[in-house]
């Protein structure tokens, strides 16, 4: 990647320039009651060790307009802490100074924000339209002021969230570029803007400001777009420069080997992570995804547990839980601990997708349906989802239907070999055998992952009668199997059998002999290896004549190198357009 | 299992965080409206109403009486407003302005304001006050409103929601109501709205004026896509109406139906408030179709099935059999979806799916349905399908599934007739479909008969039948509520009798018959292409006669969109025309190799003309031989396939051949036997054709006769060229008629008639300098 070293270059300020920074941005956050950004920004510069002149920094001068209203900012201020917005907002409605006006228009949204927040338990008939009504009004207000430039970079940013929230998503990028350039320490604001962009150009179109956060940015962004080795390369670096106590850095990093399916790496990041931070609920449920992979069940029970123990009230603690008991096939509860997810927050988008898996484990598939279906309307481009139907469909035997959302699934992520997979697969069973064949060579192209794509490959090849291909796909995943260590006696002993019978009708004695041989190590194969062995002898006796050369025998097992096999790595493309295998690693 | 009935409770949660369950009907401000409206006509009934006291004028204002065209007028009124989405208020006073009485609007207008201005109060009164007006009757023997009428159980309905309501629940529901009213009168003005109806307008110009927040932040709602005015919200019970009136109409009478943009955009607004009705996705689905737009048709129809499926069904066994029926139809309108696309392959893999689920569980009803697709699928004209529609026919009758038969009936009478079934049997066959229709008044299908007879009549050459047939899809009462039907066998028959008006030479009345049919069908509808295509032929044939070439191509590029292959004998006809022999002829050939090699594609009729469009060709270029084996060939296939008028019209060309063979005598014969046929069902072309061809073959028989007989057959030939140069002027076909004058200048020459001849000389040359002659080809011809 280019452009990420040639970033780094940039990447001058020292220690503890940044750590004085993170403490103004801290404080700053702190007074306008941005209590995430502040947070962020307190995890990081607590694990920064470097030597800064706290005496100094923390004697600040505040402009004369902020003091002469200290008294109502100080009321709001109070009155904000006990999340009496409407109130907060009453007093400093009249005051002049940058805080307290954002103070105010921060008060009021938070206070309408609340009220819909209330009122949606109760809420009849249409979805309301006055909720919206109160955004506009603010709206109106930030934006008379943007237009002359009178906000800062907070107000900036309060304007940007306002005009997200009304879906005007084009000027909300503007705005929040607009607000991270007036204020770069606010990380906030930056975070808005990772929700906003979503794909790769866009983001190398806007014009951020060159300061060390965009590489915070950038590294989250990254991981947001998929773009999970980029983002490792980042945050690889920001660790050698000093934020390697951040636990921040540390959670971003289990997340991109959670996102790259790199399961061990991710679990030992995950638990570092909770070492450093033991009471940090964040990330914890794509923490309890990796041991439920690994099925790790009694580092799962540990962690409901000391999750359940700190509050049993957060989406990640039940979404942990429910993978607990997920994991000891317990579905109804684990069903049940999705649900209490999906209450606490019902755009936790993967609980409705996991709630389809345990209904799926259940054997109720409409449920399953319909849970699929709503984490599809949340976010259409939740590839689990669509697979998860796929998969549904395809257990009520329905091959032809499931092929629309496995195609969806692979469309979303096509360079996973499961999707793939998964196609073929059903393209297999409707006698599709061409689609199937390029579904089979992708998933093998774009690194497989189960190591099925080459056997099915090969046998597909085999039932077409295409036997070149055929027999260097069985080639190619004896190879493949013999470097990955994987064994599956039935596929292997199948496609040494069959080498051996193709390179026999060709001739090639040596590689039929080679391919013969390690067939008998095979029991249920034994007895046509043997059959091989025997035609191979007679075969080689006739032609003794004719080729003077003493022909190598060896008969000891194992013995055999691969290289003869070797014929061809790949098999002939005739089925595939290059086109498809462009994304295959990625840009490096 | 006890889990399961909590599973399917805790589901039913929306995605926005709105946890309660849903609700068939909800209160809300215009329902509110809708309430007022009907309490103060009761209340004005009610007066009325007065049983009569002796001594006491009875008689009311006339302000307060109310008529019986007034009280339908109203009723209708309040029905539709019931059936249709929520209105803002505005709209709502527009409607109801004209047909209230003044007296009634007033009292609704003051209510209203008395609601909006004295916060929540008046409200909560009112809807006991609604409450008291259900259960007590004014007289027993007359309640106001009967609790079970249809307005009753809308009342008891809201009374019910209403009550369910926790007090904030009811304070929300005013600060809509609030919201509601104030888009009609600008907010807080109270003093302003003081003479309500007047002002009302004035009101409305001033808020526009008013730049207050709320009107700055209503006009940022359109910047945000978001539209607040335009679309009514859509209660479950409201959604329901609304979709199996349009769903209906879409299939009755497309016409009727809102407009494909209107519709999506209700749909997207019925989704909004009711997210899990899956039926607004199958409606969306069948808007795409019109349309054309297939992603989106397939989204919506998968997202259908997906959403199908019924929670309030308590007993399990009974919802999993449901469950597998919604999959199996999903499977079939999956491969209904794929053949309206014509991937065949995609639709029968489909329809295998579908089958196999429906064998496993003896689905058969459903099988009946795949079956019908199958063989509609299938390619059509082998023996396979044909014993496949002839079982559909079969077993759908004994399962009483009367649609599926007609249509079978009618396709295996299809089958039948492009596959040599003697022409009666055909049209017997049809009758069964008939009967069938008629015992289940199946408008829709007694059309497609009608016109499918209509087609049937118009291959074997009948042409007045096939004009009846025509006519009589158009005079069918197919009205169901007072809809008509409206679909394709409608535009066909339009288009057949525009066909016919042409090619009697009534061009004027065939566009204007083609003009009706656009109206019904725009241009955006489904059907749109087959008129379409008529009114390109028709151009064509029109403009290939007055030898107007630019429009004769013009036309012939409308119509390659449309219909390739007539595109392509059209084409071949056209080049002949224009001299271009050769191409013609390779244009002609190929497309004849195409049809014969795709014969099941092709209806027998169509093989024929290209075949005479063939020989027509050879004539010209002087190749009798060739023209000849395509006419014989041609007569062959006809007469295999009962097409009488095509037979005929082929012997016709014979005959040509063998006068410009010098067998004339072998011509007139041949004619004497097909003319009948030609001059009674044939085109005003053919006619005039045959009838001149049958003037040469006179003249030239003559030669060999005594001087008067020779004489008197020379008069009968100028008599019949007189009707033929009529008939060429009828279609305006300058050559042709340039052509027939020549000729009788030539028979009055060789009688010696100088003076006619001179009178036909000179409108020759007058012709000629009108319309002067390009091509040296057409001299040769029919």
């Amino acid at each position: 990647m280019a452009d990420i070293s040639s970033l780094f270059k940039t990447f001058t300020p020292s220690l503890s320039s940044i750590k004085a920074d993170l403490l103004r941005a801290n404080r700053e956050c702190s007074q306008r009651k941005l209590f995430h950004s502040s947070k962020w920004a307190a995890e990081l510069l607590y694990s920064i060790e470097a030597p800064v002149d706290y005496k100094q920094i923390l004697t600040v001068q505040e402009r004369p307009d902020f003091v002469e209203e200290y008294d109502k900012f100080c009321l709001a201020s109070s009155f904000f802490d006990l999340k009496e917005y409407d109130r907060a907002a009453f007093f400093v409605q009249d005051c002049k100074n940058k805080k307290a006006y954002f103070l105010h228009m921060y008060g009021r949204y938070l206070a309408d924000e609340k009220r819909k927040l209330d009122n949606a338990p109760d809420s009849i008939g249409p979805p309301d339209k006055l909720e919206n009504e109160h955004f506009k009004t603010l709206k109106t207000e930030l934006a008379k002021k943007y237009a002359i430039k009178e906000l800062d970079g907070f107000c900036i940013y309060l304007y940007g969230v306002v005009l997200k929230k009304l879906d005007l998503l084009k000027e909300a990028i503007e705005v929040f570029v607009d607000a991270v350039n007036s204020e770069p320490l606010h990380w906030g604001a930056w975070l808005e803007l990772v929700t906003l962009i979503k794909d790769k150009e866009s983001l190398l179109a806007l014009s951020l400001p060159n300061h060390w956060m965009k590489h915070f940015f950038l590294g989250h962004i990254y991981l947001e777009l998929q773009l999970n080795e980029e983002g490792l390369k980042i945050y690889q670096h920001l660790m050698d420069k000093g934020f390697v106590k951040s636990s921040y850095i540390v959670s971003q990093v289990a997340m991109a080997y959670n996102n790259m399916r790199e399961v061990d790496m991710a679990v030992n990041a995950f638990t570092e992570l909770t070492e450093m931070d033991p009471y940090r609920l964040e990330n914890m449920d794509y923490f309890s995804n990796t041991l439920y992979i690994k099925e790790m069940r009694a580092d799962l029970a540990h962690l409901a547990h000391r999750c359940c123990d700190i509050d049993k009230y957060r989406e990640e603690t039940c979404v942990v839980i429910g993978n607990y008991y997920s994991l000891r096939q317990q579905h109804e509860k684990a069903v049940l601990y999705f649900q209490r997810a999906l209450k606490l927050n019902p755009q936790y988008l993967s609980a409705w997708t996991l709630m389809g898996h345990e209904f799926m484990e259940l054997k109720n598939t409409t449920a399953a349906i319909q849970a699929y279906r709503q984490a599809i309307e949340i976010n259409i481009r939740d590839y689990r989802a669509w697979y998860g139907l796929g998969q549904t469909y395809e257990i009520l035997k329905m091959p032809f239907y499931c092929l629309y959302y496995y195609r969806q699934a692979q469309k979303l992520r096509p360079n996973d070999s499961r999707m793939a997979m998964a196609l073929g697969e059903s393209y297999e069973k409707l006698e599709r055998l061409q689609e199937a064949k390029k579904c089979f060579w992708k998933a093998h192209v774009v690194g497989d992952m189960e190591g099925m794509a080459l056997i099915k490959l090969a046998k597909l090849h085999e039932r077409l009668n295409e036997e070149d291909q055929a027999a260097s796909a069985y080639t190619e995943y004896i190879n493949e199997a013999n470097r990955m260590g994987t064994f599956s006696a039935e596929d292997q002993s199948q496609a040494y059998k069959y080498l051996a019978n193709y390179h026999l009708l060709r001739n090639n004695l040596d590689d039929a002999y080679a391919a013969a041989q390690k067939c008998t190590e095979f029991p249920e194969r034994r007895e046509e290896a043997k059959g091989i062995l025997k035609d191979i002898q007679n075969r080689r006796a006739r032609s003794e004549g004719a080729y003077p050369h003493p022909v190598r025998m060896d008969d000891s097992l194992g013995s055999i190198c691969p290289d003869p096999l070797n014929i061809s790595t790949r098999t002939p493309s005739v089925c595939l357009s290059p086109v498809n295998l462009k994304f295959d690693i990625g840009d490096d | 299992m006890a889990g399961v009935d909590s599973q399917t409770e805790l589901l039913r949660f929306g995605p926005v965080g709105k946890t309660g369950p849903t609700h068939k009907e909800q209160v809300t401000p215009h329902k509110i409206s809708l309430l007022v409206l009907i309490y103060e006509y009761c209340e004005l009934k009610k007066k009325q109403n007065q049983p009569f006291i002796f001594g006491q004028s009875n008689t009311l204002d006339p302000e307060e009486r109310i008529s019986e065209s007034e009280k339908r007028d109203f009723m209708t009124l309040i029905l539709k407003l019931l059936q249709s989405p929520d209105l803002p208020l505005k709209e709502l006073l527009n409607q109801t302005q004209n047909i209230l009485k003044p007296k009634i609007f007033d009292e609704f207008v003051d209510r209203l304001k008395e609601f909006y201005e004295e916060d929540v109060l008046p409200l909560m009164d009112f809807f006991q006050e609604l409450h008291r007006m259900l259960t007590e009757p004014i007289t027993p023997e007359m309640p106001v409103i009967s609790s079970s009428s249809l307005l009753g159980l809308f009342f008891r309905r809201m009374i019910l929601v209403f009550d369910s309501l926790s007090f904030s629940q009811v304070t929300i529901l005013y600060n809509q109501f609030k919201h509601y009213y104030e888009e009609v009168n600008g907010p807080a003005q109270i003093d302003e709205s003081e003479n309500f109806g007047g002002s009302l307008m004035d009101s409305i110009t001033k808020e526009t004026e008013r730049l207050t927040c709320s009107a700055l932040g209503r006009e940022s709602s359109h910047l945000g896509g978001t539209k607040s005015e335009s679309g009514g919200y859509f209660s479950h019970k409201q959604a329901e109406y609304f979709i199996s009136r349009q769903g209906f109409l879409l299939q009755h009478n497309e016409k009727e139906a809102m407009s494909p943009k209107e519709l999506q955009t209700q749909i997207s607004n019925m989704l909004q408030s009711n997210p899990a009705l899956a039926e607004a996705h199958f409606l969306s689905y069948m808007n795409n179709l019109r349309v054309k737009e297939y992603c989106t048709a397939v989204h919506n129809l998968f997202h259908c099935f997906d959403r199908n499926t019924n929670f309030t069904d308590v007993n399990l066994a009974n919802k999993t059999v449901e469950e597998d029926v919604s999959r199996r139809y999903a499977s079939l309108n999956l491969a209904g979806l794929h053949f309206r696309f014509g991937h065949k392959e995609e639709a029968l893999a489909a329809l295998q799916e579908a089958i196999r689920m429906a064998q496993e569980t003896n689905d058969h009803v459903c099988l009946q349905h795949a079956l019908s697709w199958l063989h509609r699928i299938e390619d059509a004209g082998n023996t396979r399908t044909a014993s496949l529609i002839a079982r559909s026919v079969d077993k759908s009758e004994e399962m009483s599934l009367p649609n599926i038969t007609s249509l079978s009936v009618q396709a295996l009478a299809k089958h039948n007739a492009f596959f040599t079934a003697r022409p009666s049997s055909v049209i017997e066959y049809m009758l069964k479909s008939d009967i069938l229709n008629c015992q289940h008044s199946q408008p829709h299908f007694m059309c497609v008969s009608y016109a499918q007879k209509a087609a049937l009549w118009h291959m074997y050459g009948k042409r007045e039948s096939s004009s009846m047939c025509s006519q009589l899809v158009l005079n069918l009462d197919t009205s169901e509520g007072g809809i008509y039907h409206n679909g394709e066998s409608v535009c066909l028959a339009l288009c057949n009798i525009a066909r016919i008006f042409a090619d009697e030479g009534n061009y004027v009345l065939a566009l204007e018959v083609i003009n009706n049919a656009k109206q019904r069908f725009p241009p955006q509808t489904q059907h749109a292409h087959l008129w379409m295509t008529y009114e390109q032929e028709i151009m064509f044939d029109r403009s290939l006669l007055s030898q107007k070439d630019e429009l004769a191509s013009q036309a012939l590029t409308g119509l390659q969109a449309l219909d390739e292959d007539e595109y392509k004998l059209r084409s071949g006809i056209f080049k002949k025309e224009k001299g271009d022999v050769s191409t013609a002829l390779s244009t002609l050939t190929r497309l004849k190799e195409h049809v014969t090699t795709n014969s099941q594609k092709f209806s027998p009729e169509f093989l024929c003309r290209v075949m005479l469009a063939l020989a027509d060709l050879y004539i010209q270029t002087g190749n009798h031989i060739s023209a000849t084996s395509q006419i014989l060939e041609c007569i062959t296939k006809s007469e295999e396939h009962h097409l009488e008028y095509l037979h005929s019209l082929a012997a016709v060309y014979l005959a040509f051949v063998q006068l410009l063979m010098r067998l004339p005598e072998k011509g007139l014969s041949l004619l004497d036997q097909h003319m009948v046929t030609v001059l009674s069902h044939g085109s005003c072309l053919d006619r005039a054709r045959t009838l001149y061809c049958y003037a040469r073959c006179t003249v030239a028989d003559g030669n060999r006769l005594s001087a008067t007989d020779r004489k008197s057959s020379l008069l009968q030939a100028i008599n019949t060229m007189t009707t033929v140069i009529e008939l060429f002027k009828k279609l305006d076909a300058h050559m042709r008629v340039k052509d027939a004058t020549y000729y009788l200048a030539r028979l009055y020459h060789e009688l010696g008639y100088t003076a006619e001849r001179n009178k036909c000389a000179y409108e020759f040359k007058q012709l000629d300098s009108q319309f002067p002659t390009h091509s040296q080809g057409t001299v040769l011809r029919l």
